[in-house]
């Protein structure tokens, strides 16, 4: 990127600073200096024109910043009430201080449990994802451009369904009796399995129904990627006679390195906020082995009107996946993606 | 040089993929073909693959359930295919209008605080939807923004506005500044330079990333289900009332299902080549 130096006080020196000024030439600055065209300077005699002019990116994120400044404004709400023993039922009785919180880490057990559920979902669904979708990808890069396209266009599907509409459908295969996979189980003479009711399997039968929606996307991404590497160190590692295990581990895999940390940062963040796909699969159930971090929040704040304490759920899920993400982000820009 | 051998790695690459790809389909096929079964057929196993394709389903969805001779059974499907039709496309056209601007300024100008800014607004896109959706549940049952359009349109703006404003972004920067610098020589304004040379250079990608970003609102479950009563019902929470105590209906369900993914399906495959860096927010150019 360009860039305009800032004055001292914060505020951009020009007093129409496109990025592209530090690359006009000479004449063209001296002439914008002058006013001699546009009205870029010219109408600055109207004051408010020129404050208008001065502050015009300001002014052009001020209507799109609008919604989002409310919306985090919102957020903030969100803390305060966290704070609060708000009720649906009663609204605000009473300024409580942390003692939602303190509720929540001393009392709560399922707190514990809904974020130990969280993080090993997490950690199943990206280590199948990202080892699924980099396989793929990897056999995409090699078979025919027919078959790939093939492929990519069938990829489509799970992306562009609801999560929710996917989550159901498999609900509906994933059935105990009249279930289509158990059906299939049976036929080749497996035991039927009792998917989303047995507690010990629901989390991996849930982690098994984000993989299906989920991979097409780290299979795009890290496909992109793949179609992105430069020609030149390949060739020269050929020459150079290495084998295609030395070239993978030692360029493919540091050159995509940008890409399978923006799969990652998208998949461990929605995954840690997981909530659509468990509420229309198993509800939290059986025996609350899938209640997500999330799904608690909602039904403290939904179910049973403590608006208050659900917030502080909230907050609590916030600060994880903000740390979380701040940690991959840190990591990605010293990777040397900075975009 | 090596003909007539098996090239082992393509082989395995190809059966790969073809694996995964059933794994894919399969299902989707499945729901598809459940859609237009019969209450008989419809939960039969083993799956009948031949039967008679009826849409009885897809007529009851819409016109409702003939119980008597004079009694219907009311659908509250066409209306929330309505309501849907209009949260998704507000959410999209407000995010479009306002966004555009947003993404050129944070594209093209250096003012202070524009990085943290535009961090905000993609912190957004990671935050988990409840840390919004409570507060703003409370402030709507107060200030009677509840079950309304108009408060399901500005809460998708957590969806659309950071999609656009990021991915548009990204499209902007790939547009060389020459281009603009000639204008602003030639003597537009910005204004003028920002309409004649980057939005119909930009148009592509910002009309790839309003389908995306509708699709988003489209497939939203969340607000829906807490911020709207029967009247607002959205699409993705209305196919889930399909199950309810007494009955499944699962030809309906599956058949709302379909309805659901159609439009969705046919907007994102227009947009197929720009589906990547929509998806990651500008960060992957492929």
């Amino acid at each position: 990127m360009l860039h305009t130096p800032l004055s001292d006080t914060g505020r951009p020196a020009p007093s129409f600073v496109l990025g592209g000024w530090g690359k006009l030439n000479s004449e063209g600055r001296r002439q914008m200096a002058e006013g001699k065209h546009g009205n870029g300077v010219r109408q600055s005699k109207q004051p408010r024109r020129r404050w208008v002019q001065r502050n015009l990116a300001y002014c052009l994120i001020a209507p799109a910043f609008l919604i989002p400044l409310a919306l985090s404004l919102v957020g903030v709400l969100g803390n305060y009430y966290s704070l609060t023993d708000y009720d649906i039922r009663y609204g605000i009785r009473d300024y409580i201080g942390l003692a939602n919180y303190v509720r929540a880490f001393t009392k709560d057990r399922m707190l514990w449990q809904t974020v130990w559920f969280i993080v090993r979902f997490t950690i199943i669904v990206l280590v199948a994802e990202i080892s699924l979708g980099f396989t793929i990808a990897l056999a995409l890069s090699t078979v025919s451009q027919r078959l790939s396209r093939l492929a990519r266009t069938a990829m489509m599907g799970p992306l562009c369904i609801a999560p929710v509409i996917a989550a159901l459908m498999w609900k509906i295969a994933m059935g105990p009796v009249q279930g289509i996979l158990n059906h299939v189980l049976v036929m080749v003479g497996l035991p039927a399995v009792n998917w989303l009711g047995d507690p010990r399997i629901a989390p991996y039968a849930v982690a098994l129904i984000d993989v299906w929606i989920y991979t097409p996307f780290v299979v795009l991404v890290l496909n992109g990627g793949l179609q992105s590497l430069p020609r030149a160190p390949y060739e020269a590692a050929m020459l150079d006679g290495a084998s295609a295990w030395f070239a993978f581990k030692k360029l493919t895999l540091p050159l995509l390195r940008p890409f399978l940390l923006i799969a990652v940062l998208f998949r461990a963040c929605d995954s840690l906020n997981v909530f659509d796909i468990i509420y229309a699969s198993t509800k939290g159930g059986p025996e609350r082995v899938t209640t997500s971090l999330a799904g608690w929040a909602s039904e403290n704040a939904f179910r049973w009107y403590q608006l208050g304490y659900g917030a502080a759920l909230v907050t609590i899920l916030y600060i994880i996946v903000y740390a979380v993400s701040r940690r991959l982000l840190r990591l990605m820009t010293a990777g040397g993606l900075s975009e | 040089m090596n003909r007539g051998r098996i090239n082992w790695g393509k082989l395995a690459a190809r059966l790969v993929i073809v694996g995964y790809l059933a794994f894919v389909v399969l299902p989707l096929i499945w729901l598809l073909l459940m859609s237009l079964k019969g209450p008989l057929d419809v939960m039969a196993l083993p799956p009948k693959i031949i039967f008679k394709p009826t849409l009885e389903n897809y007529r009851r969805l819409f016109l409702g359930t003939q119980r008597s001779q004079y009694e219907v059974a009311r659908t509250d499907f066409p209306r929330a295919l309505l309501n849907t039709v209009i949260v998704a496309g507000g959410a999209t056209v407000l995010s479009l209008v306002t966004g555009v601007l947003a993404a050129y300024a944070f594209a093209r100008f250096h003012f202070a605080g524009k990085e943290s800014l535009a961090f905000t607004i993609l912190s957004l896109r990671f935050a988990p939807a409840l840390a919004t959706l409570i507060p703003t549940y409370a402030l709507y049952r107060r200030i009677g923004l509840y079950n309304t359009h108009i408060g399901l349109i500005l809460i998708s703006q957590v969806i659309s506005m950071p999609l656009l404003i990021w991915v548009v972004r990204s499209y902007i920067e790939s547009i060389p500044i020459e281009c603009e610098q000639a204008a602003l020589v030639d003597g537009y304004s910005w204004w003028g330079a920002f309409r004649i040379v980057v939005l119909p250079l930009a148009s592509p990608g910002i009309a790839a990333t309003s389908v995306l970003a509708f699709v988003f609102c489209w497939n939203n479950f969340i607000f829906g289900l807490f911020l709207a009563a029967r009247q607002t019902q959205t699409l993705v929470v209305a196919t889930l009332a399909f199950i309810s105590y007494e009955q499944v209906l699962w030809g309906q369900m599956a058949a709302a299902s379909v309805m659901t993914v159609i439009p969705a399906m046919a907007f994102i495959f227009m947009v197929q080549r720009w589906l990547v860096r929509g998806l990651t927010f500008g960060a992957v150019k492929a």
